[in-house]
Protein backbone atom coordinates (compact mmCIF):
# COMPACT_ATOMS: atom_id res chain seq x y z
CA UNK A 1 0.00 0.00 0.00
CA UNK A 2 2.82 2.04 1.13
CA UNK A 3 4.14 1.97 -2.22
CA UNK A 4 1.81 2.19 -4.05
CA UNK A 5 0.80 5.61 -2.50
CA UNK A 6 4.00 6.83 -3.09
CA UNK A 7 3.96 5.91 -6.34
CA UNK A 8 0.50 7.67 -7.24
CA UNK A 9 1.99 10.95 -5.02
CA UNK A 10 4.53 11.52 -8.32
CA UNK A 11 3.29 14.08 -10.60
CA UNK A 12 0.49 11.91 -12.34
CA UNK A 13 -1.21 14.22 -14.36
CA UNK A 14 2.15 15.17 -15.95
CA UNK A 15 2.62 11.47 -16.90
CA UNK A 16 -1.35 10.75 -17.87
CA UNK A 17 -0.33 13.77 -21.02
CA UNK A 18 2.68 12.14 -21.67
CA UNK A 19 1.48 8.60 -22.30
CA UNK A 20 -1.25 10.24 -24.54
CA UNK A 21 1.13 12.24 -26.27
CA UNK A 22 3.25 8.61 -26.70
CA UNK A 23 0.03 6.86 -27.80
CA UNK A 24 -0.76 9.89 -30.82
CA UNK A 25 2.84 9.25 -31.64
CA UNK A 26 3.01 5.93 -31.91
CA UNK A 27 -0.40 5.28 -33.49
CA UNK A 28 0.38 8.20 -36.35
CA UNK A 29 3.43 5.64 -37.05
CA UNK A 30 1.74 2.62 -36.84
CA UNK A 31 -0.62 3.93 -38.98
CA UNK A 32 2.10 4.93 -41.98
CA UNK A 33 4.04 1.74 -41.74
CA UNK A 34 2.20 -0.57 -41.04
CA UNK A 35 1.65 -3.60 -43.50
CA UNK A 36 -1.44 -4.17 -44.72
CA UNK A 37 -1.63 -8.19 -43.05
CA UNK A 38 -0.82 -5.85 -39.69
CA UNK A 39 -3.91 -3.64 -40.46
CA UNK A 40 -6.48 -4.95 -38.00
CA UNK A 41 -3.60 -5.37 -35.31
CA UNK A 42 -2.65 -1.56 -35.27
CA UNK A 43 -4.74 -1.36 -31.97
CA UNK A 44 -2.69 -4.29 -30.18
CA UNK A 45 0.61 -3.37 -31.34
CA UNK A 46 0.72 0.14 -29.94
CA UNK A 47 -0.99 -1.19 -26.35
CA UNK A 48 1.74 -3.54 -26.60
CA UNK A 49 3.94 -0.97 -26.69
CA UNK A 50 2.75 1.36 -24.00
CA UNK A 51 2.65 -1.92 -21.47
CA UNK A 52 5.89 -1.84 -22.14
CA UNK A 53 6.88 1.87 -21.45
CA UNK A 54 4.18 1.83 -18.32
CA UNK A 55 6.02 -1.55 -17.10
CA UNK A 56 9.22 0.26 -17.08
CA UNK A 57 7.74 3.34 -15.27
CA UNK A 58 6.31 0.95 -12.68
CA UNK A 59 9.71 -0.81 -11.87
CA UNK A 60 11.56 2.25 -11.20
CA UNK A 61 8.50 2.89 -8.60
CA UNK A 62 8.67 6.86 -9.37
CA UNK A 63 12.20 7.24 -8.30
CA UNK A 64 13.49 7.81 -11.96
CA UNK A 65 12.23 10.33 -14.34
CA UNK A 66 12.11 9.13 -17.85
CA UNK A 67 13.06 11.16 -21.00
CA UNK A 68 10.73 11.12 -23.45
CA UNK A 69 13.05 10.00 -26.11
CA UNK A 70 13.81 7.29 -23.52
CA UNK A 71 10.24 6.14 -23.35
CA UNK A 72 9.50 6.85 -27.52
CA UNK A 73 12.47 4.06 -27.76
CA UNK A 74 11.01 1.95 -25.46
CA UNK A 75 7.90 1.94 -27.12
CA UNK A 76 9.47 1.87 -30.20
CA UNK A 77 11.76 -1.44 -28.93
CA UNK A 78 8.26 -3.28 -27.98
CA UNK A 79 6.57 -2.38 -31.01
CA UNK A 80 9.36 -3.94 -33.52
CA UNK A 81 9.91 -6.83 -31.24
CA UNK A 82 5.91 -7.91 -31.40
CA UNK A 83 5.66 -7.33 -35.45
CA UNK A 84 8.74 -9.74 -35.34
CA UNK A 85 7.09 -12.18 -33.08
CA UNK A 86 3.81 -11.86 -35.41
CA UNK A 87 5.90 -12.36 -38.60
CA UNK A 88 7.06 -15.18 -36.88
CA UNK A 89 4.04 -16.52 -36.10
CA UNK A 90 2.68 -15.93 -39.71
CA UNK A 91 5.22 -18.08 -41.01
CA UNK A 92 5.12 -20.88 -38.86
CA UNK A 93 1.26 -21.26 -38.41
CA UNK A 94 -1.96 -21.63 -40.29
CA UNK A 95 -4.24 -19.43 -37.36
CA UNK A 96 -7.02 -17.27 -39.35
CA UNK A 97 -5.52 -13.98 -37.45
CA UNK A 98 -2.06 -15.18 -38.66
CA UNK A 99 -3.38 -14.77 -42.50
CA UNK A 100 -3.07 -11.30 -44.34
CA UNK A 101 -5.52 -9.34 -44.26
CA UNK A 102 -8.68 -9.11 -47.01
CA UNK A 103 -7.79 -7.08 -49.67
CA UNK A 104 -8.80 -3.43 -48.58
CA UNK A 105 -10.66 -0.96 -50.84
CA UNK A 106 -7.41 1.27 -50.97
CA UNK A 107 -4.55 -1.39 -51.58
CA UNK A 108 -3.29 -2.24 -55.12
CA UNK A 109 -4.39 -4.85 -56.43
CA UNK A 110 -2.52 -8.38 -56.63
CA UNK A 111 -1.30 -7.62 -60.08
CA UNK A 112 0.22 -4.14 -58.84
CA UNK A 113 1.19 -5.44 -56.01
CA UNK A 114 3.31 -8.39 -57.54
CA UNK A 115 4.79 -6.46 -60.14
CA UNK A 116 6.09 -4.07 -56.65
CA UNK A 117 7.30 -7.30 -55.31
CA UNK A 118 9.21 -8.06 -58.45
CA UNK A 119 10.61 -4.48 -59.09
CA UNK A 120 11.52 -4.53 -55.12
CA UNK A 121 13.64 -7.83 -55.76
CA UNK A 122 15.30 -6.49 -58.13
CA UNK A 123 16.40 -3.17 -56.64
CA UNK A 124 17.02 -5.27 -53.60
CA UNK A 125 19.69 -7.66 -55.62
CA UNK A 126 21.00 -4.76 -57.82
CA UNK A 127 21.86 -3.26 -53.96
CA UNK A 128 23.55 -6.24 -52.84
CA UNK A 129 25.68 -6.06 -55.54
CA UNK A 130 26.91 -2.48 -55.01
CA UNK A 131 30.12 -1.55 -53.34
CA UNK A 132 29.85 -1.32 -49.69
CA UNK A 133 30.06 2.04 -49.41
CA UNK A 134 27.75 3.08 -52.77
CA UNK A 135 25.08 0.35 -51.20
CA UNK A 136 25.25 2.28 -47.66
CA UNK A 137 24.78 5.58 -49.11
CA UNK A 138 22.08 4.25 -52.16
CA UNK A 139 20.55 2.81 -49.20
CA UNK A 140 19.84 5.72 -47.10
CA UNK A 141 18.64 7.81 -50.08
CA UNK A 142 16.09 5.19 -51.26
CA UNK A 143 15.17 5.35 -47.40
CA UNK A 144 14.04 9.69 -48.44
CA UNK A 145 17.45 10.13 -46.46
CA UNK A 146 19.55 13.36 -47.76
CA UNK A 147 23.16 13.66 -48.18
CA UNK A 148 23.67 15.69 -44.51
CA UNK A 149 22.00 12.83 -42.98
CA UNK A 150 22.96 9.91 -44.40
CA UNK A 151 26.39 11.42 -44.02
CA UNK A 152 25.73 11.21 -40.40
CA UNK A 153 24.63 8.36 -39.87
CA UNK A 154 27.20 7.02 -41.94
CA UNK A 155 30.12 9.04 -40.32
CA UNK A 156 31.38 10.07 -43.90
CA UNK A 157 32.17 13.28 -44.92
CA UNK A 158 29.29 15.39 -46.87
CA UNK A 159 31.03 15.02 -50.29
CA UNK A 160 31.89 11.69 -50.08
CA UNK A 161 28.20 11.01 -49.18
CA UNK A 162 27.67 12.76 -52.02
CA UNK A 163 29.69 11.09 -54.72
CA UNK A 164 28.78 7.48 -53.24
CA UNK A 165 24.76 8.52 -54.06
CA UNK A 166 25.60 9.87 -57.33
CA UNK A 167 28.02 6.83 -58.47
CA UNK A 168 25.59 4.19 -56.31
CA UNK A 169 22.41 5.26 -57.95
CA UNK A 170 24.19 5.03 -61.42
CA UNK A 171 25.42 1.73 -60.76
CA UNK A 172 21.92 0.72 -59.78
CA UNK A 173 20.43 1.88 -62.62
CA UNK A 174 22.67 0.46 -64.66
CA UNK A 175 22.04 -3.06 -63.31
CA UNK A 176 17.90 -2.27 -62.83
CA UNK A 177 18.29 -1.72 -67.15
CA UNK A 178 20.45 -4.90 -67.42
CA UNK A 179 17.57 -6.87 -65.75
CA UNK A 180 15.01 -5.45 -68.13
CA UNK A 181 13.45 -2.23 -65.42
CA UNK A 182 14.91 0.19 -67.75
CA UNK A 183 13.10 2.84 -69.56
CA UNK B 1 10.49 -3.79 -71.20
CA UNK B 2 9.33 -3.11 -67.70
CA UNK B 3 8.51 0.57 -66.45
CA UNK B 4 10.93 2.81 -65.20
CA UNK B 5 11.69 2.68 -61.59
CA UNK B 6 14.42 4.28 -60.84
CA UNK B 7 12.26 7.20 -59.10
CA UNK B 8 13.25 7.40 -55.76
CA UNK B 9 9.92 7.28 -54.45
CA UNK B 10 8.73 4.15 -56.38
CA UNK B 11 11.81 2.03 -55.54
CA UNK B 12 10.82 3.09 -52.03
CA UNK B 13 7.14 1.42 -52.68
CA UNK B 14 8.76 -1.55 -54.14
CA UNK B 15 10.90 -2.29 -51.56
CA UNK B 16 8.10 -1.71 -49.28
CA UNK B 17 6.30 -4.27 -50.90
CA UNK B 18 8.95 -7.04 -50.07
CA UNK B 19 8.11 -6.27 -46.19
CA UNK B 20 4.62 -7.91 -46.97
CA UNK B 21 5.91 -11.13 -46.99
CA UNK B 22 9.04 -11.03 -45.46
CA UNK B 23 9.88 -12.71 -41.98
CA UNK B 24 12.56 -11.56 -39.26
CA UNK B 25 16.35 -13.21 -40.07
CA UNK B 26 18.65 -15.09 -37.69
CA UNK B 27 21.03 -11.92 -38.00
CA UNK B 28 18.34 -9.15 -37.78
CA UNK B 29 19.79 -6.06 -34.99
CA UNK B 30 18.21 -5.48 -32.29
CA UNK B 31 15.30 -3.04 -32.48
CA UNK B 32 17.55 -0.74 -30.51
CA UNK B 33 20.14 -0.35 -32.71
CA UNK B 34 17.85 0.76 -35.54
CA UNK B 35 16.72 3.03 -33.44
CA UNK B 36 20.00 4.35 -32.23
CA UNK B 37 21.13 4.45 -36.18
CA UNK B 38 18.66 6.33 -37.11
CA UNK B 39 19.25 8.98 -34.79
CA UNK B 40 23.20 8.96 -35.44
CA UNK B 41 23.79 7.58 -31.81
CA UNK B 42 26.47 4.75 -31.27
CA UNK B 43 29.53 3.88 -33.49
CA UNK B 44 29.70 4.79 -37.01
CA UNK B 45 30.64 0.95 -37.46
CA UNK B 46 27.44 -0.21 -35.94
CA UNK B 47 25.44 2.13 -37.89
CA UNK B 48 26.73 1.11 -41.31
CA UNK B 49 26.40 -2.30 -40.29
CA UNK B 50 22.54 -1.72 -39.56
CA UNK B 51 22.45 0.16 -43.06
CA UNK B 52 23.79 -2.10 -44.67
CA UNK B 53 21.65 -5.14 -43.50
CA UNK B 54 18.66 -2.94 -44.17
CA UNK B 55 19.21 -2.38 -47.73
CA UNK B 56 18.30 -6.30 -48.07
CA UNK B 57 16.10 -7.43 -45.32
CA UNK B 58 12.68 -5.71 -45.94
CA UNK B 59 11.74 -6.49 -42.70
CA UNK B 60 14.34 -4.34 -40.96
CA UNK B 61 13.63 -1.69 -43.65
CA UNK B 62 10.19 -1.87 -42.59
CA UNK B 63 12.11 -0.89 -39.02
CA UNK B 64 14.30 1.82 -40.20
CA UNK B 65 10.96 3.42 -41.65
CA UNK B 66 8.85 3.24 -38.15
CA UNK B 67 11.84 4.81 -36.35
CA UNK B 68 11.95 7.70 -38.55
CA UNK B 69 8.33 8.32 -38.40
CA UNK B 70 8.92 8.44 -34.61
CA UNK B 71 12.29 10.47 -34.94
CA UNK B 72 11.70 14.23 -34.88
CA UNK B 73 13.78 15.45 -37.55
CA UNK B 74 15.90 17.34 -35.72
CA UNK B 75 17.21 14.45 -33.85
CA UNK B 76 18.48 13.06 -36.72
CA UNK B 77 20.75 15.36 -37.06
CA UNK B 78 20.19 16.88 -40.60
CA UNK B 79 22.19 19.52 -41.19
CA UNK B 80 19.24 21.39 -43.01
CA UNK B 81 17.20 22.10 -39.82
CA UNK B 82 19.73 24.93 -38.93
CA UNK B 83 21.21 25.54 -42.19
CA UNK B 84 19.64 27.59 -45.41
CA UNK B 85 18.49 25.83 -48.22
CA UNK B 86 20.83 24.11 -49.87
CA UNK B 87 21.18 24.21 -53.79
CA UNK B 88 22.45 22.35 -56.26
CA UNK B 89 23.90 22.52 -59.30
CA UNK B 90 22.07 20.74 -62.60
CA UNK B 91 25.19 18.65 -62.80
CA UNK B 92 25.22 17.38 -59.49
CA UNK B 93 21.64 15.41 -59.77
CA UNK B 94 21.61 12.04 -60.69
CA UNK B 95 20.50 11.38 -64.14
CA UNK B 96 18.61 8.36 -62.66
CA UNK B 97 16.48 11.52 -60.83
CA UNK B 98 16.36 13.23 -64.06
CA UNK B 99 15.14 10.51 -65.70
CA UNK B 100 12.48 9.56 -63.13
CA UNK B 101 11.04 12.38 -63.58
CA UNK B 102 9.91 11.10 -67.06
CA UNK B 103 8.06 8.50 -65.71
CA UNK B 104 5.98 10.46 -63.31
CA UNK B 105 4.99 13.47 -65.73
CA UNK B 106 4.67 10.93 -68.45
CA UNK B 107 0.62 11.25 -67.97
CA UNK B 108 0.89 14.52 -67.41
CA UNK B 109 1.80 15.59 -70.54
CA UNK B 110 -0.94 13.22 -72.05
CA UNK B 111 -3.09 15.70 -69.51
CA UNK B 112 -1.76 18.75 -70.80
CA UNK B 113 -2.22 18.56 -74.48
CA UNK B 114 -5.47 17.40 -74.23
CA UNK B 115 -7.24 19.48 -70.87
CA UNK B 116 -6.51 23.06 -69.67
CA UNK B 117 -3.49 22.91 -67.39
CA UNK B 118 -4.29 22.63 -63.39
CA UNK B 119 -2.69 21.21 -60.85
CA UNK B 120 -2.35 17.23 -60.84
CA UNK B 121 -4.33 15.57 -57.62
CA UNK B 122 -3.73 12.36 -56.36
CA UNK B 123 -6.68 10.74 -53.94
CA UNK B 124 -8.14 12.85 -51.03
CA UNK B 125 -6.04 13.04 -48.08
CA UNK B 126 -3.45 15.58 -47.18
CA UNK B 127 -1.77 16.11 -50.62
CA UNK B 128 0.61 18.40 -51.78
CA UNK B 129 -1.21 20.32 -54.26
CA UNK B 130 0.28 23.34 -56.83
CA UNK B 131 -1.05 26.27 -56.83
CA UNK B 132 0.39 28.26 -59.81
CA UNK B 133 -1.81 28.91 -62.89
CA UNK B 134 1.02 29.13 -66.16
CA UNK B 135 1.42 30.24 -68.37
CA UNK B 136 4.34 32.30 -66.30
CA UNK B 137 6.02 35.14 -67.62
CA UNK B 138 9.91 35.12 -67.07
CA UNK B 139 10.72 38.57 -66.20
CA UNK B 140 12.31 39.47 -62.48
CA UNK B 141 11.93 35.23 -61.78
CA UNK B 142 9.16 32.83 -61.59
CA UNK B 143 7.25 31.75 -58.63
CA UNK B 144 6.40 27.94 -57.75
CA UNK B 145 3.71 27.51 -54.83
CA UNK B 146 2.02 24.88 -53.68
CA UNK B 147 -0.38 24.22 -50.26
CA UNK B 148 1.88 24.83 -47.34
CA UNK B 149 2.03 22.11 -44.47
CA UNK B 150 1.76 22.82 -40.76
CA UNK B 151 4.40 25.20 -38.98
CA UNK B 152 7.75 24.05 -39.33
CA UNK B 153 7.27 21.66 -42.36
CA UNK B 154 10.44 22.08 -44.65
CA UNK B 155 10.39 21.55 -48.73
CA UNK B 156 12.58 20.03 -50.93
CA UNK B 157 11.81 20.70 -54.42
CA UNK B 158 13.57 19.20 -57.94
CA UNK B 159 12.43 21.52 -60.88
CA UNK B 160 13.57 20.07 -64.53
CA UNK B 161 12.91 21.27 -68.00
CA UNK B 162 10.79 18.94 -70.61
CA UNK B 163 14.26 17.21 -71.71
CA UNK B 164 14.54 15.90 -68.00
CA UNK B 165 17.92 18.53 -67.66
CA UNK B 166 17.55 19.86 -64.15
CA UNK B 167 17.26 23.79 -63.57
CA UNK B 168 17.90 23.33 -60.14
CA UNK B 169 17.35 21.54 -56.78
CA UNK B 170 16.72 22.71 -53.67
CA UNK B 171 16.80 21.26 -49.82
CA UNK B 172 15.39 22.74 -46.77
CA UNK B 173 13.12 25.50 -47.46
CA UNK B 174 11.03 26.43 -45.13
CA UNK B 175 8.40 28.45 -46.64
CA UNK B 176 6.15 26.32 -49.71
CA UNK B 177 7.88 28.58 -52.34
CA UNK B 178 10.55 29.02 -54.91
CA UNK B 179 11.88 31.39 -56.91
CA UNK B 180 13.26 30.68 -60.20
CA UNK B 181 15.65 33.09 -60.90
CA UNK B 182 15.80 34.24 -65.06
CA UNK B 183 19.61 32.97 -64.87
CA UNK B 184 18.24 29.58 -63.69
CA UNK B 185 15.52 29.87 -66.81
CA UNK B 186 17.40 31.39 -69.59
CA UNK B 187 18.67 28.08 -71.61
CA UNK B 188 14.55 27.17 -71.43
CA UNK B 189 12.96 27.58 -74.86
CA UNK B 190 9.97 29.77 -74.80
CA UNK B 191 7.09 28.14 -74.21
CA UNK B 192 8.25 25.26 -72.66
CA UNK B 193 7.50 23.43 -69.83
CA UNK B 194 8.92 23.19 -66.38
CA UNK B 195 8.24 19.56 -64.23
CA UNK B 196 8.97 19.94 -60.89
CA UNK B 197 8.37 18.39 -57.66
CA UNK B 198 7.97 18.55 -53.88
CA UNK B 199 8.76 16.58 -51.13
CA UNK B 200 7.49 17.90 -47.52
CA UNK B 201 8.81 16.52 -44.69
CA UNK B 202 5.97 17.46 -41.73
CA UNK B 203 7.20 18.93 -37.71
CA UNK B 204 6.50 15.04 -36.95
CA UNK B 205 8.85 13.60 -38.80
CA UNK B 206 6.50 12.12 -41.72
CA UNK B 207 7.01 13.12 -44.92
CA UNK B 208 4.78 13.63 -48.58
CA UNK B 209 5.41 13.47 -51.58
CA UNK B 210 3.79 15.36 -54.00
CA UNK B 211 2.85 14.80 -57.56
CA UNK B 212 5.18 15.83 -60.57
CA UNK B 213 3.73 19.31 -61.50
CA UNK B 214 4.08 20.86 -65.00
CA UNK B 215 4.16 24.58 -65.24
CA UNK B 216 4.27 26.20 -68.88
CA UNK B 217 6.72 28.85 -69.27
CA UNK B 218 5.80 32.09 -71.30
Amino acid sequence: MAADTHRFASPAPQQARDWSELRSSLEKAVNRVCPPWLREAREDLVQVALVRVMEVERRSEGKREFSSSYLMKVAYSALIDEIRRRRRRKETTLEDDAQPAALEADQPDPEHQARDRQAGRAIQDCLAALIRPRRLAVTLHLRGHGVPEAAKILGYGAKRTENLTYRGLKDLRDCLSARGFAP
Amino acid sequence: MNEVTTHRHEMEEALVALAADAGPGEDCPPAEEIWEAVRGEGTASRRRQVVDHMATCPACAEAWRLAVELTPRAETGAVRDSSPPVRHSASWWPAAMAAALLLAAGAAFLLLRSAPPEPMLRGGGEEIRSLVEGPLPRAGGVLLQWTAGPEGTLYDVVVSGEDLEVVTTVEGLTEAELVLTEAELAALPAGSRLLWRVEAQLPDGTRRASPTFTTRLE
